[in-house]
């Protein structure tokens, strides 16, 4: 079904059935070379387009054809001059939190990231946990969302905003993603956090400009699928080795597990045995701390990789001028917003 | 008097040039006149017109006087000035000038054939009373007379042509014994080069030098002298450095000199600008040689010292004017010192090289006669000569290293030079000293000729080569900023490979945080700083703080990399070889771009190591080419008149054949 076939000499062999099957069919002897070789596939049926001496020889083979492939990018953006950002990045390695629960203002990252730290922010004062806004990377016109805490009903409304007005506008989104999940507790829950949290996903779902995230520090519940976590198929998706991931963090799970434990208990009748319930508890802890950790979650490909915080620029830049290869087009089709 | 109102020249190259700009100067228009291979060469377009004579082999165009005479009466040419080489010393061109009614810039025919002998010119000096070289000039040229002479002079003896000139067809003897093969190559060379095998035997004088004097006559019998013109320095007898005043010379032997430059030159007549050629022996004699009767290739020094034009009084006397300056009012002010920059590599025996000039810079502040600019293309049609470079300074000191300097920054990208050569000609202690004769490239091999470049320098050149090599990622359309080098994976480095002959080297590199480049030349890294690509130079400081500095140019797969204290010529590897390109093993392949003129072996012979295969003939010179083993020829790929390119396959020796 491929276009082109390249089979390396000596190397390659292709057969709808291997020499012992076709004794075992129809009697014929034959091997390996004579039947499905790369020498009679290029000389005799014409299964293979090119013969290649060597790997090597095949690469340079794959080169000339992809050379004359008369490939067009879609619609690059209109080049500008690339700025560096006016803050080094080398900072970058101070500002990002070896421990998660240490806050950091996403825009001290944006600043170390974006054309001539040029950000322009929108809505700054309202929903003030998540920052949107414009800027440009190596000369690519990008929509930010970065974390600046959890996210509320306002935040929530405001992310979701911003994503239609990026595919209104064809921009790309950048996620730098830093969030413990949506605020929980009664009175965000009479404010409708389920339904405004339920729009920014929606957003994040029904968008079809090209999206990067960028996990910079904790990626946990909900959070992870608002700010275009895996499941919600970014184009790219790289974390920082400082980064943790999981439903929920390890403390917060053993004590919800010893919440119910102890409600199931009293519903019985019966004792609580302390020292099971210790156990269990450090246990959960130790394999929720253990399966956060950001080698066991790339090792599992969450992710596209880990990268040097100081890289972000360039990495970003690269996975952008991929985007571009196909045609950046936001979309009009979101179904419904929950209001 | 008869003004000239338009001069054909009918030459190539920097004369043709130099001679337009006086033109220029005078108000006289030029006419050029040009082969199909130098139809996009400089001088045609400074020409005011020009017109196609023939095809490249001079025989056919630049030696083709009909044609030269046939485009001056087409344009309306009122003279023609014949520069040097070519027709410059041509009787029947002088003749055929005059019969089309067009004015030769240059002696009268007649003193051309006269002097353009050297039995006859020597008879002229020795009659004049002019000392010349013990020596025979007879007409019997059976090897025998010739061997009998020979042993009269004495040896060593000295085989020339009588016709020729630019050390064809000469050959020294040292001794009895080597007489009579040495008479019949010089016989050959003498035959193939200007169609006459006529020799003469001279007096071969241990540690000559060469002094020349300028000579200028006008129509009214007024003859004077320039000075000399010291050109000693020679490789395979031509010059390559020349200078004015010699540094030995003293005032007395400067005035005999002169003296009898003039009286030989009034003896015949002698009318416009000529060269009287002397030998001087280290104690000071000096012996008429031959008269050049035409414009030197040097004579720029003297223009330098004399602040004359010497083609301006060339176009005077042919005008029929006088000489309107006396021999004790000529000026001679400080000293100057020319080079020949030749495409030419030293280190292989000064054999023509040959390839497009990439890029082509001389410093300002000395005077460049050229006729080549950068894109020109260097051809195996003519003589390889690129450029003269002159100096003029207050002492002979100062003009030496000035023009050592300017050679150091001069800038030629592109086929090989003998540029470096020239520079260590010019530093070298003894040249500095004065202390030179005709053999000094030999006697100070060594020092001039293979010697090896600085490790380190050729280090940093290669990190320069490959830095310019990716430079154009600058102006990629796909991300033009991202870091040189800049990889996710940072357990791979970029790489190049860059080779020069049979030396390669990988050159990685990989950014730094700050800035700065890693890079690593094999084995050997170093941190490089303040990168700057401009379109030509790559500069970077090294962690020592120094600055480094390299011109780069590029041509295909070509990395022309300068530096003032060394340039290299690097080929970058292709990163994928197409298979099957793989050099044929045991084969012979031409040393330089040429002429098959004799194949001397057939397939199946059986050659000795060392024995001759074949000869080609480049740049009117013959060279052998020679088995490597003692082997089988298995197969020979030319036939004679076949015209080979360089490093081309010639002959197969099968090796596994004995």
């Amino acid at each position: 079904m491929s276009d082109y076939v390249v089979m390396v000499k000596e190397q390659a062999q292709v057969y709808l059935a291997g020499p012992p099957l076709v004794k075992m069919a129809t009697g014929e002897e034959t091997n390996h070379e004579d039947l499905g070789g790369a020498e009679m596939h290029s000389k005799v049926s014409g299964v293979s387009d090119y013969l290649a001496e060597d790997e090597m020889d095949a690469i340079r083979l794959g080169r000339e054809i992809v050379a004359h492939l008369n490939w067009k990018k879609g619609a690059a953006p209109v080049p500008r001059p690339v700025e560096p950002p006016l803050y080094d990045a080398e900072e970058l390695l101070g500002i990002a939190s070896a421990d998660i629960k240490v806050p950091f203002d996403s825009r001290e990252v944006i600043a170390r990231i974006v054309d001539g730290s040029r950000f322009s922010e929108f809505k700054p004062l309202y929903g003030k946990t998540l920052i949107c806004g414009s800027a440009y990377i190596h000369g690519f016109p990008v929509g930010i969302l970065a974390n600046n805490g959890i996210l509320f009903s306002d935040s929530s409304n405001k992310g979701a905003q911003f994503i239609q007005l990026c595919n209104q506008t064809n921009t790309p989104l950048l996620f730098l993603q830093n969030i413990t999940g949506f605020m929980v507790g009664q009175k965000y829950e009479q404010e409708g956090i389920i339904k405004n949290g339920a729009k920014m996903i929606n957003a994040v779902s029904n968008s079809t400009v090209p999206a990067i995230t960028i996990m910079t520090g904790a990626s946990y519940g909900a959070g992870n699928y608002a700010m275009s976590g895996r499941a919600y198929a970014p184009r790219f998706l790289f974390t920082w080795p400082n980064h943790r991931i999981a439903v929920m963090g390890g403390k917060q799970l053993g004590g919800v597990l010893e919440i119910i434990q102890r409600q199931a208990a009293a519903k019985k009748g019966v004792e609580v045995d302390e020292q099971r319930l210790a156990v269990g508890k450090a246990m959960i802890e130790a394999q929720i701390e253990k399966e956060s950790n950001p080698f066991f979650a790339t090792a599992r490909l969450w992710d596209d990789g880990i990268i040097d915080p100081r890289d972000t620029r360039s990495v970003v830049a690269i996975s952008l001028s991929a985007a571009y290869t196909a045609k950046v087009r936001g979309t009009t089709s979101w179904g419904v917003f929950r209001h | 008097m008869k003004t000239i109102n338009k001069i054909l020249i009918a030459n190539r190259g920097e004369i043709a040039l130099r001679i337009m700009r006086t033109c220029k100067d005078m108000g006289i228009s030029s006419v050029a006149v040009y082969s199909d291979a130098d139809a996009t060469a400089p001088f045609v377009d400074a020409a005011d017109e020009a017109v196609r004579i023939g095809p490249a082999p001079s025989s056919d165009s630049y030696l083709a006087m009909d044609k030269i005479i046939a485009a001056a009466t087409l344009t309306g040419a009122d003279a023609i000035h014949p520069g040097y080489g070519f027709l410059a010393e041509n009787a029947a061109f002088a003749t055929a000038c005059a019969d089309a009614g067009v004015k030769f810039i240059g002696p009268a025919p007649e003193v051309i054939r006269v002097l353009g002998s050297k039995r006859e010119s020597k008879r002229i000096a020795a009659d004049a009373g002019v000392p010349v070289i013990p020596g025979y000039q007879g007409e019997a040229q059976d090897v025998e007379t010739l061997a009998a002479e020979a042993e009269t002079i004495g040896f060593p003896v000295l085989l020339k042509a009588s016709a020729g000139g630019g050390g064809k067809g000469m050959r020294v003897v040292n001794a009895a014994e080597e007489l009579v093969a040495a008479i019949e190559g010089a016989k050959r060379e003498s035959k193939s080069a200007f169609g006459d095998d006529t020799l003469l035997i001279e007096k071969y004088i241990q540690r000559p030098r060469h002094v020349e004097i300028q000579i200028l006559g006008d129509e009214h019998g007024e003859l004077i002298h320039l000075f000399e013109r010291e050109c000693s320095i020679q490789r395979r007898h031509q010059k390559v450095v020349e200078e004015t005043p010699s540094p030995v010379l003293d005032e007395a032997t400067r005035e005999a000199m002169g003296n009898a430059a003039v009286t030989v030159g009034k003896t015949v007549g002698y009318v416009n600008a000529g060269t009287v050629e002397f030998i001087l022996t280290p104690e000071e004699e000096f012996y008429f040689l031959e008269v050049n009767t035409r414009l030197q290739v040097e004579h720029p020094v003297t223009e330098c010292i004399t602040g004359l034009d010497l083609v301006r009084e060339q176009i005077r006397v042919a005008q029929g004017e006088p000489l309107d300056i006396a021999q004790t009012d000529v000026p001679r002010v400080g000293a100057a010192v020319e080079v020949r920059l030749y495409a030419e590599d030293a280190d292989n025996d000064f054999l023509p090289t040959t390839g497009s000039v990439v890029d082509w810079w001389v410093p300002p502040h000395v005077r460049a006669d050229s006729g080549i600019v950068a894109g020109f293309d260097v051809g195996i049609h003519y003589d390889p000569m690129l450029a003269k470079i002159i100096s003029h300074a207050p002492t002979r000191g100062e003009a030496v290293r000035k023009l050592a300097n300017a050679l150091r920054d001069m800038v030629v990208a592109g086929p090989i030079t003998n540029r470096e050569f020239l520079i260590r000609v010019l530093e070298h202690p003894k040249f500095l000293a004065g202390e030179l004769d005709t053999h000094f490239v030999d006697h100070h091999t060594a020092d001039l000729i293979g010697v090896e470049k600085d490790e380190q320098l050729r280090d940093r050149a290669l990190i320069a080569a490959t830095l310019a090599g990716v430079a154009e990622r600058r102006a990629a359309a796909v991300l033009p900023r991202l870091p040189l080098g800049f990889h996710n994976n940072r357990f791979v480095d970029d790489w190049v490979e860059l080779a020069q002959g049979d030396d390669h080297w990988t050159v990685r590199y990989r950014p730094l945080r700050d800035g700065g480049l890693q890079v690593s030349v094999d084995d050997r890294t170093m941190t490089i700083r303040h990168l700057d690509l401009a379109a030509d130079y790559v500069t970077y400081e090294t962690e020592d703080g120094r600055r480094w500095r390299f011109h780069v140019a590029q041509h295909g797969a070509m990395r022309f990399v300068h530096h003032r204290h060394g340039a290299f010529r690097f080929a970058e590897k292709p990163r994928f070889v197409e298979p099957g390109a793989a050099a044929v093993e045991g084969g012979c392949v031409a040393p330089m771009p040429g002429k098959v003129i004799k194949v001397l072996v057939s397939a199946g012979e059986t050659v000795d190591a060392g024995a001759s295969l074949m000869i080609l003939e480049a740049m009117k010179m013959e060279h052998q080419v020679t088995a490597p083993t003692a082997d089988q020829v298995e197969q020979v790929l030319v036939e004679v008149g076949d015209q080979v390119e360089a490093d081309e396959l010639l002959v197969v020796i099968d090796q596994a054949g004995q």
